[in-house]
């Protein structure tokens, strides 16, 4: 499903930019659990974000998903206007789908401290400005995220009772931590949890499936040949490596050989400048 | 007055008209003002614009890439089957460069300052990338392309004619009829113009007298306009709203070349 889908007329790599064609709505990345059930609880109503308007040179961004606007909008009230229609947009995504696919990205974030509202960015970064008495950085537990993913998904199921949920993990190493740690000990810590959560998900739930995009890629069978030279972006090869074996896996359940996405030929997901991350945005704003 | 994104003054001695149906208009309209302009000669090649697409380059020359293309070409040129470098300058006339290519942006999203209705937002930067992107892909800018791997001479693209203000039923009416016409015709404007300056071709903009408003054109020019296909001899349906008649053409290719 696209429930926003591109304008017309907009080239693809264009459109990604605004955050078209990338996911099935124009939230942005989602890193955390937490951002994912805040995202529903706000698109059922349940919730209301705090700070949720940040500016940056005299233009307004949506904190919660910067990154969709890359030169920001011209007023708080846009920024506000376009909330409502992708919030309608949302809900009406959670309530039509059979299927809800979700890769669990990371477990730090930063968090509004007096209202707990999370942000897919630190304030300051890509728009707003950092106060550490209003902000802090948390690093989510397993039961944290455990509990945000059964809110999260008995919310949607109240909603939209059939309703499946195929959980990933993403293979992408974290690029930096703010948990104080080694980044290396910060992304073990990130991935084991996120992968534990998601394992004890699938065995309790008959209606919550795991797919192993995160081991088909960082296995040592694999060598690492799924890596770029950067050892962090996943090659094409390892992309249509996961999507085979997905399809694989599913063709018994009625999937259709011919209706099988190309995407390692189409899409270059890849490479580092196709792909629209935040973390990529942050790198630039670093230089 | 003929408003123009670069206006460098060039010879106007021998000119090659390309373009699809619009193309009716402006030879309708040279007819009736020709003896004014006793020093220029237009020479037109027309077909309508999917078939135009099929042009070539081909030995320095734009050639047809389809068996209709060049029955079309030879029909409309007197006889020719090929475009050579040989014109003094191009006019490249309507091939979907216009207000309707970017109609269904116009009717199912809205940029910032349009009233807010239930068409999708999108920001100011969005909704001009879009026009501009979709007056760039457009057989007009294709032509343009292809002169220009033959020859360095000046090329005006003149835009199709806004719709006639008859056409009141139209989504892309009722948008024009709101303010949000005004916005969308500075876009317009703008990424044509961004458009001409980047690529390097003159553009034509549409006389502002024969407009009732940004986005429309005054009913009495399409009232009697001719179909290219039928060798000028037989007019548009009555609900046809985008093409213009004989006067029209002579009035936006008068002002055209006096500016030129």
């Amino acid at each position: 499903m696209d429930v926003e889908p591109r304008p017309p007329g907009l080239r693809p790599k264009v459109a990604a930019q605004f955050g078209y064609k990338i996911y099935s709505a124009r939230y942005g990345n989602i890193y955390t659990a937490r951002q994912l059930k805040q995202l529903a609880q706000e698109a059922f109503g349940a919730f209301t974000p705090s700070n949720a308007i940040w500016e940056k040179d005299g233009r307004y961004y949506d904190a919660l998903r910067p990154s969709v606007e890359p030169t920001g909008l011209s007023s708080p009230e846009v920024v506000a206007d376009h909330r409502t229609y992708h919030l309608a947009q949302v809900r009406r995504l959670f309530c039509e789908a059979d299927l809800l696919i979700f890769t669990l990205g990371l477990t730090e974030t930063w968090a509004h401290r007096s209202s707990g509202t999370v942000y897919p960015t630190a304030p300051g970064t890509v728009a707003g400005t950092y106060d550490p008495s209003e902000y802090e950085f948390h690093n989510l537990t397993f039961q944290e995220i455990y509990g945000d993913l059964c809110e999260f998904f008995d919310l949607l199921k109240s909603h939209n009772p059939n309703l499946r949920l195929l959980l990933t993990v993403s293979p992408v190493p974290l690029t930096a931590t703010a948990s104080g740690e080694h980044v290396l000990r910060a992304t073990v810590y990130s991935k084991s949890v996120l992968r534990a959560v998601a394992g004890q998900l699938y065995q309790e739930n008959d209606d919550i499936d795991y797919f192993p995009s995160y081991e088909i890629v960082t296995s040592p069978l694999a060598k690492g040949a799924f890596f770029e030279a950067n050892l962090r972006s996943v090659r094409n090869e390892g992309v249509e490596a996961v999507m085979k074996t997905f399809f694989a896996a599913h063709e018994q359940d009625g999937g259709e050989e011919n209706s099988q996405p190309h995407v390692a030929k189409s899409v270059p997901l890849s490479r580092d400048d196709d792909v629209i991350c935040e973390d990529i945005l942050l790198d630039a704003f670093a230089r | 007055m003929l408003s123009r994104a670069n206006t460098p003054s060039f010879s106007l001695n021998r000119v090659c008209v390309i373009g699809d149906s619009h193309l009716a208009a402006v030879k309708l309209g040279w007819d009736a003002i020709r003896d004014d302009f006793p020093e220029v000669e237009l020479h037109f090649f027309g077909a309508p614009a999917d078939h135009m697409d099929n042009i070539v380059v081909a030995e320095g020359r734009l050639a047809a890439g389809s068996d209709m293309l060049r029955k079309f070409l030879v029909k409309t040129s007197g006889g020719l089957a090929t475009i050579d470098n040989a014109y003094s300058t191009y006019l490249i006339c309507g091939l979907r460069f216009g207000i309707a290519k970017i109609q269904r942006l116009c009717t199912e999203y809205r940029a910032e300052g349009h009233i807010r209705d239930d068409r999708a937002p999108i920001s100011d930067p969005c909704f001009f990338k879009c026009v501009a992107a979709g007056l760039r892909d457009t057989f007009a800018v294709r032509t343009f392309l292809k002169l220009r791997e033959i020859t360095d001479a000046p090329v005006t693209i003149m835009h199709m004619p806004m719709p006639s203000d008859q056409d009141t039923d139209s989504a892309l009416a009722r948008v024009s009829a709101s303010v949000d016409g005004v916005l969308i015709r500075q876009a317009f404007m703008a990424a044509s113009e961004q458009l001409a300056r980047e690529l390097g071709f003159s553009l034509a903009v549409q006389p502002q007298d024969t407009l009732s408003s940004h986005l429309r054109t005054k009913a009495m020019y399409a009232l009697g306009s001719m179909k290219l296909v039928h060798g000028l001899t037989e007019s548009h349906q009555s609900d046809d709203y985008g093409h213009m008649n004989g006067e029209y053409g002579s009035l936006v290719l008068r002002s055209w070349l006096r500016s030129s």
